[in-house]
């Protein structure tokens, strides 16, 4: 643990530890307001018993040992300490609105989207650590940029967050190569979380999340907006300068183009939801300001309903 | 285009304001960094057009509303008005100065006449012209008075025309009145014309088809104004005296006046005085009564003393509008004693002549004629010098003596008055007409012509006489009314043909212009010539088969008559027909008298009080391109507009108010749209 502070800097430990205590915060949140244990089983081989903590399913007391012993145990089953959970966090340049601007220029309200990125992803991994599975975090732009394999070990968090601390914005998108690339590296079944604001192609999108399903993946695309993108709230000339392409820019007037923007996003939208649900890839879009605890829950009610 | 306050245009440079805002605004966008720039694409294009035209349109509402607030303050003025923006004008005013101008204007409120509202008019009118401009001023009617119409600066000397300018009574004559104007403004070097026609518009005046084509004749670059003044009533009375020329009678001798009223009215007058007067001195009154639209006739007889010439006046106590025809006049000249010498051998052959100059003496008080019969061997030098008029009947011939006597008393300014007969020996009166040295005869008697043996040659059935009225000459426009006589009904059996003299200098085109000018008669008044001037001289009178009945020739100061016809029942019927008393009494005093004045007349119109109405005053003012102005005030506010031009800021005010109006508008329809 010390080590892996020490490899960060004064902002990122600051953010390491503020991140920790997001993630501590919305899950404690969580697991009061549903009253029921995080922990969730997706396998069903028998491995061993582990002494019954508090919090635990009572579904999975193994009541004829607690007959023999007096004791409570848990069944654990094969895989379910494995259980590979891949975090894939999209940095493009695209997640970087919201974020102040270094250049001074007017910079919207609310969080930026890749910090709600990284603290949803740190949330969803300290659930996964907290149940033992094996959470694993690849971040990508047009390419790979970084990869830490599924691990089930307590302290995987620590290095799971620590990359996240690390995790900068920059670059070009590109979904569908990257997850095709990432398809190669998940070679054993498992749960890819995509979080992305999706700006893509939706076909090529909606193909690649599909090449993760085929491999009898679970995957959640957890598209993440700002809610400057969703309402356009700009007035006047306004220069619309490019996230991703350095030089590419736009003056346009957001008055009169408001509306044609807004058609054109409720058709990519729409697009991007067919293609899901076609191929069974579970979509959730949540804008920054939701907490990430409240984007989770509704995520866990929707697989529980499932 | 002008401004009254040039300077304020100069706030026009806070257009710079916006377009400075605006290109400001242009390099400050804002400025987003963006994600979603896929969602961007292919719609910049479309609207990049669309921003710059209405960001364009908005900026020009922007720059225009301090521009025309500007323009506003400035007040400008449009001066490209009809005279061309030209401040400086040349203006010709007719006055219509016909007698009809007398009645009261409507538009004083006092008791004033048309034409000195007119004269007020034009005054107050060369005021709104200020300096710089031309004027002149035309009478309407013609005018002999005033013959300078160039046009001056000089409002003085305008101001001196206008209160020498006087009415006439003749009529307007507009078409010639427009020419002269025209003569006039193309006398100035001020391009800006204008015609300002000052007049009541009388019906019988301006009803005339050919003033439209006139007018139209005009330059476009002259503007035709046209103030009309009204009288306050269109009622009038009419009084005139039934002559045409002025009477001669003798001295005591009495004569008629008939004064004719004529009502223009619709209202009937009753008891209405008539007072005669001779000069100024009332002689008689009575009343009359006219009916509306009718006419009364008075007759007045009386007789005057006094020898020369006195003035007869009929005027009638009348508050109508026109005061002019209230009053007639009749110059009637009053003579004295004079001598009638009547030379005949035979008692007969002038029997009636003499019954007929006594009979002109009837009644007189006193006898003013003295009539002496002479044979023609008791001639002599006395009894020829006292005479004043020779009548020669049916005398053969005359010594020479007697002749020279004669032609020499005729020189001095006596009247000769030769009735041939068949005693006539016509080669010694012929022989009078071809002596160069002393010819004095107009024309040779030439043989006798019998109505019967002329007739019996042809198929004209018609009996000879005089031809019919209207007579010319003064010794018979008396028969022109036919009350007075027929003499177209009398019938000439026998007449000696008048010829004219070869070789003698023409009496007619020579002798008598000389002897007019030398007594100085006023030729050129008589409207018509009285008899027709020919190789003869002058033919008084002519019979219906076209030769001369009566021939007049001047000589020396007198004049000498001719006649084709004895005056004897075997000749004619004139001796025996009513006609032939008063016939020779004006012979007689026209011959002692010499011409009759002609008496001026109003114009007869000018009494009718029948005027353009304003459909007709504006359908002919369209006709002739004309502005029609009813006051002065709308006058002066045209001069105005012509002269300093029309000031605009009103509209430009309107045009500011709905450009701020315009630019909430649009900006928040802008607004509205974007949060759509």
């Amino acid at each position: 643990m010390s080590m892996l502070l020490g490899s960060l800097t004064a902002e990122e430990r600051e953010k390491f530890v503020r991140l920790q205590w997001i993630a501590n915060q919305a899950m404690e949140g969580l697991t009061s307001g549903i009253h029921r244990s995080p922990h969730l089983g997706f396998s069903i081989e028998f491995k061993e018993h582990r002494a019954y903590v508090p919090g635990d399913d009572l579904r999975s007391v193994d009541w004829k040992l607690f007959g023999k012993t007096d004791r409570l145990y848990i069944r654990q089953f094969e895989d379910e300490t494995n259980l590979r959970v891949h975090l894939l966090l999209d940095q493009s340049g695209s997640m970087r609105y919201g974020v102040k601007s270094t250049r001074g220029e007017k910079t919207p309200s609310s969080s930026g989207k890749h910090e709600y990125a990284v603290q949803f992803a740190a949330c969803l991994a300290y659930l996964f650590v907290r149940q033992h599975d094996a959470v694993g975090l690849a971040l990508f732009d047009q390419q790979l940029r970084g990869y830490l394999p599924p691990r089930s070990r307590p302290n995987h968090l620590q290095h799971v967050l620590a990359m996240l601390v690390q995790s900068h914005c920059g670059g070009e998108t590109d979904l569908s190569s990257v997850l095709d690339e990432l398809a190669s590296k998940i070679r054993r079944r498992g749960v890819v979380i995509v979080l992305s604001d999706g700006f893509d192609k939706p076909e090529s999108l909606v193909r690649s999340l599909t090449n993760l399903r085929a491999k009898h993946n679970e995957v959640v695309l957890i598209q993440i907006l700002h809610p400057d993108e969703l309402t356009f709230p700009f007035r006047g000339r306004t220069q619309f300068e490019s996230l991703e392409i350095a030089g590419e820019s736009r003056l346009l007037d957001a008055v009169a183009i408001r509306a044609s923007y807004l058609r054109r996003l409720e058709a990519f939208q729409q697009q991007l939801a067919d293609g899901c649900q076609r191929n069974r890839i579970r979509r959730i879009t949540c804008t920054t300001d939701q907490p990430p605890s409240a984007v989770l829950a509704t995520l866990l009610e929707q697989r529980e309903a499932h | 285009m002008g401004f009254v306050n040039a300077i304020l245009l100069f706030g026009s440079a806070a257009a710079a304001i916006p377009l400075i805002l605006h290109l400001l605004n242009r390099s400050r966008f804002q400025k987003i960094e963006w994600g979603a720039m896929h969602l961007l694409e292919d719609i910049d294009l479309k609207n990049s057009k669309r921003l710059e035209w209405q960001s364009l349109l908005l900026l020009l509402i922007r720059v225009a509303i301090p521009v025309v607030l500007a323009l506003c303050m400035a007040r400008p003025i449009l001066t490209a008005m009809k005279l061309g923006g030209d401040s400086r004008a040349s203006v010709a005013f007719l006055l219509d100065n016909s007698f009809s101008m007398q009645a009261s204007s409507l538009a004083s409120q006092r008791e004033q006449s048309n034409f000195e509202t007119a004269k007020q008019r034009i005054d107050a009118a060369v005021d709104h012209w200020g300096r710089g401009a031309e004027f002149s001023i035309l009478p309407l009617a013609p005018y002999s008075g005033q013959s300078d119409f160039t046009p001056n600066v000089d409002s003085r000397t305008l101001r001196k025309q206008l209160s020498e300018l006087l009415m006439v009574p003749g009529r307007a004559a507009p078409g010639l009145a427009i020419q002269h104007a025209k003569s006039a403004l193309d006398a100035s070097s001020l391009t800006a014309r204008q015609i300002v026609v000052l007049s009541d518009f009388q019906l019988s005046d301006w009803r005339s088809e050919s003033l439209a084509t006139e007018m139209n004749k005009l330059q476009s670059s002259i503007a035709i104004a046209w103030m009309p003044l009204q009288p306050r009533s269109t009622d009038n009375i009419e009084v005139t005296i039934d002559a045409n020329y002025s009477e001669i009678v003798g001295q005591g001798e009495p004569f008629e006046v008939r004064v004719m009223l004529r009502n223009w009215g619709t209202r009937a007058r009753t008891n209405l005085p008539v007072t005669l007067s001779v000069d100024q001195v009332p002689v008689a009154q009575k009343q009359v009564d006219v009916a509306a639209d009718g006419t009364s006739q008075l007759s007045f007889a009386f007789s005057i003393q006094e020898p020369g010439q006195h003035i007869v006046t009929a005027r009638i106590h009348d508050t109508s509008t026109l005061i002019f025809d209230d009053v007639a006049e009749l110059p009637v000249r009053v003579l004295d004693a004079h001598r009638i010498l009547v030379v005949r051998d035979r008692l007969e052959d002038s029997r009636y002549l003499e019954t007929a100059l006594q009979a002109t003496q009837l009644g007189a008080s006193e006898s003013w004629l003295q009539v002496t019969r002479k044979r023609s061997n008791e001639l002599n030098e006395s009894i020829i010098g006292s005479a004043n008029l020779i009548f020669l009947v049916n005398v053969p011939t005359l010594s020479d003596d007697s002749w020279r006597l004669i032609t020499r008393q005729v020189e001095q300014g006596s009247s000769l008055i030769i009735i041939p007969g068949e005693q006539c020996d016509f080669r010694w009166y012929n022989q009078q007409t071809i002596n160069l040295e002393r010819g004095c005869l107009s024309a040779a008697f030439n043989q006798v012509s019998d109505s019967n043996a002329s007739n019996a040659s042809t198929l004209d059935r018609r009996p000879i006489g005089f031809t019919r009225p209207p007579y010319l000459h003064p010794i018979f426009a008396l028969f022109n009314q036919l009350n007075q006589g027929r003499l177209d009904q009398v019938v000439i059996h026998q007449w000696y043909h008048l010829e004219p003299v070869h070789g003698n200098p023409l009496p007619g085109d020579v002798a008598q212009s000389e002897s007019r000018a030398k007594r100085n008669e006023p030729s050129m008044l008589r409207p018509v010539r009285a008899s027709v001037s020919t190789a003869f001289g002058d033919i008084v009178m002519s019979m219906n088969n076209g030769e001369p009945w009566m021939v007049l020739g001047d000589f020396g100061k007198g004049r000498i008559f001719q006649l084709a016809t004895p005056l004897d029942a075997t000749a004619s019927n004139l001796p025996l027909r009513s006609v032939f008393v008063p016939w020779i009494h004006r012979l007689v005093c026209y011959s002692l008298a010499g011409p009759f004045e002609e008496r001026p007349q109003q114009h007869p119109s000018e009494s009718e009080p029948r005027f353009l109405s304003a459909v007709e005053l504006e359908r002919l003012a369209t006709d002739c391109g004309a502005e029609v102005y009813s006051s002065i005030d709308d006058y002066a506010k045209s001069v105005h507009l012509q002269r300093d031009g029309y000031e605009i800021w009103k509209w430009f005010l309107v045009a500011l108010l709905v450009l701020l109006i315009g630019e909430v508008w649009y900006q928040r329809w802008l607004s509205l749209r974007g949060r759509e």
